[in-house]
């Protein structure tokens, strides 16, 4: 196909979808993607492609924003009332300073662990379990003799922001190996996604797909493609940048159910699953959100 | 079941892919439904805090500046201000709460503010539900008509006492787009 002909079919809700299979196919580090798991990410896709037929893949990265009729402008507004700055510059300070051996995060991470945050989360077929950037933070660490940071703490939401924005507009690529312990994960995360659960009875899919651009009280709902690109974030709730799984247990709490610990296997199943379901959106975090 | 199909999209759960469960697997699976089942349990304590609130009512309406907490507290006053002050009608009380019905996150209703916009505006019930005992079915488990409903199972799950919701039921009723007033 020549490029001519991939950018006028680009067009094309559908055609943009398939291009995100055929991206995280061809572009993929790991093994291709099981065939069932492509067919899946591409109607996943489609169902809001054609559902937000004006919206383009990459205006995902923008969540609820992308929905709402102003939200370019107040996406804009509030990014220039609420300043990262400090939480990025902190993050980069312990960034490079150095362990008490001598070595650094340099020492664990390809690319010195900079750029990298679309490498995220991943199927580690050796440990049998899907791996974050926070997790893989901590192993460096441990590794070299450092205490690990708390999960959702102040140092390691800083030291992702930071890392996370050096991966800005990178395209997420979440890559399914063709192994049966990874499909089985990728699984359960959908699994969770779907299922209703919680004194309210509410699934994620129910706000999250379904109803994605309506409001929940005065708050537009997000759209669950393209839901890990702009993490970690500001929230006006928290008054702070936060992770994405703190955002999960906002949400398990929401819906009267009681929320799994941050970076609990629960947890990062689902940031698998809605990971490689955000295929081709490109990373916005650390990033605002009301 | 535990699968909610999504209106236009199969999730294609529980057995699309060739290979079986295993226990390991089941156990994870069904642990939600045993947590569902155990928060149904665990969350009795409305009758105690609707008594509270009875109590507070009882106290509050002759000075009503001093400590309107919730919203519809707070717009009472300013709507009724030349007519003789009229309580909200308990059951608008239990509605617009966030922690009983909190029925607002979803619906438009009355002058409820910050409203969403997921289900209907809660308006004319009368027309679709003729009989109360067709909105309090409905109020108790909205599933049962309506597997794919995200509207919670007020009665099924305990969020409400069957109290509760008569009186949200019969405060729905006196919503009518017809001029009375």
């Amino acid at each position: 196909m020549s490029s001519r002909g991939l950018l006028a079919i680009m067009h094309k809700p559908a055609a943009r979808s398939l291009f995100a299979v055929l991206f995280c196919m061809g572009v993929g580090l790991a093994p291709t993607a099981h065939a069932d798991v492509a067919g899946e990410l591409a109607r996943f896709q489609e169902y809001f492609l054609n559902k937000h037929p004006d919206l383009p893949l990459a205006k995902y990265a923008d969540g609820a924003f992308a929905l709402q009729p102003n939200g370019a402008e107040e996406l804009a507004a509030l990014r220039r009332s609420v300043s990262l700055e400090n939480i990025i510059k902190r993050g980069r300070a312990l960034y490079a300073a150095p362990f008490a051996n001598g070595k650094g995060y340099a020492a664990c991470f390809r690319s010195n662990g900079l750029g990298i945050a679309t490498d995220y989360p991943y199927y580690d077929v050796l440990a049998r379990e899907v791996k974050t950037f926070e997790m893989e933070i901590n192993e460096c660490r441990t590794r070299h003799g450092e205490p690990p940071y708390a999960y959702g703490g102040a140092e390691m939401t800083a030291l992702l922001a930071y890392l996370t924005e050096t991966s800005r507009k990178n395209i997420i690529t979440v890559v399914i190996p063709d192994n049966p312990d990874a499909l089985a994960a990728f699984e359960k995360g959908k699994q969770f996604f779907f299922a209703r659960r919680g004194k309210w009875n509410v699934a994620c899919a129910h706000c999250h797909m379904e109803y994605d651009g309506k409001r929940l009280g005065d708050k537009t709902l997000s759209p669950a493609l393209g839901i890990t690109s702009y993490f970690p974030a500001y929230y006006g709730q928290w008054s702070e940048v936060g992770t994405l799984h703190r955002r999960f247990s906002d949400c398990m709490a929401r819906i009267g159910a009681k929320p799994f610990p941050a970076q609990s296997e629960e947890y990062r199943n689902l940031e698998f699953f809605l990971g490689f379901m955000s295929n081709g959106v490109p990373l916005s975090g650390p990033d605002v959100r009301p | 079941m535990f699968r909610p199909a999504i209106r236009g999209y199969n999730p294609g759960l529980p057995q699309s892919h060739g290979h079986s469960e295993t226990m390991m697997q089941q156990f994870l699976i069904r642990m939600p439904l045993v947590f569902l089942a155990l928060c149904a349990c665990l969350t009795q304590a409305h009758a105690a805090e609707a008594v509270n609130i009875k109590l507070e009512e009882l106290a509050a309406p002759a000075k009503s500046a001093p400590a309107p907490t919730t919203p519809s507290a707070a717009s009472a006053p300013e709507k009724s201000a030349e007519k003789k002050p009229k309580p909200p009608h308990e059951g608008e009380r239990i509605a617009f709460d966030a922690k009983r019905g909190n029925c607002l996150a979803c619906h438009e209703i009355g002058a409820g503010k910050n409203a969403g916009n997921i289900g209907p505006a809660l308006i004319d019930l009368q027309r679709k539900y003729p009989k109360e005992e067709q909105l309090l079915a409905y109020l108790r488990d909205a599933s049962a008509q309506n597997p794919r409903t995200i509207m919670p199972p007020y009665g099924k799950h305990r969020l409400l006492t069957e109290e509760e919701m008569k009186l949200i039921a019969e405060y729905l009723y006196t919503l009518t787009s017809a001029p009375d007033k």
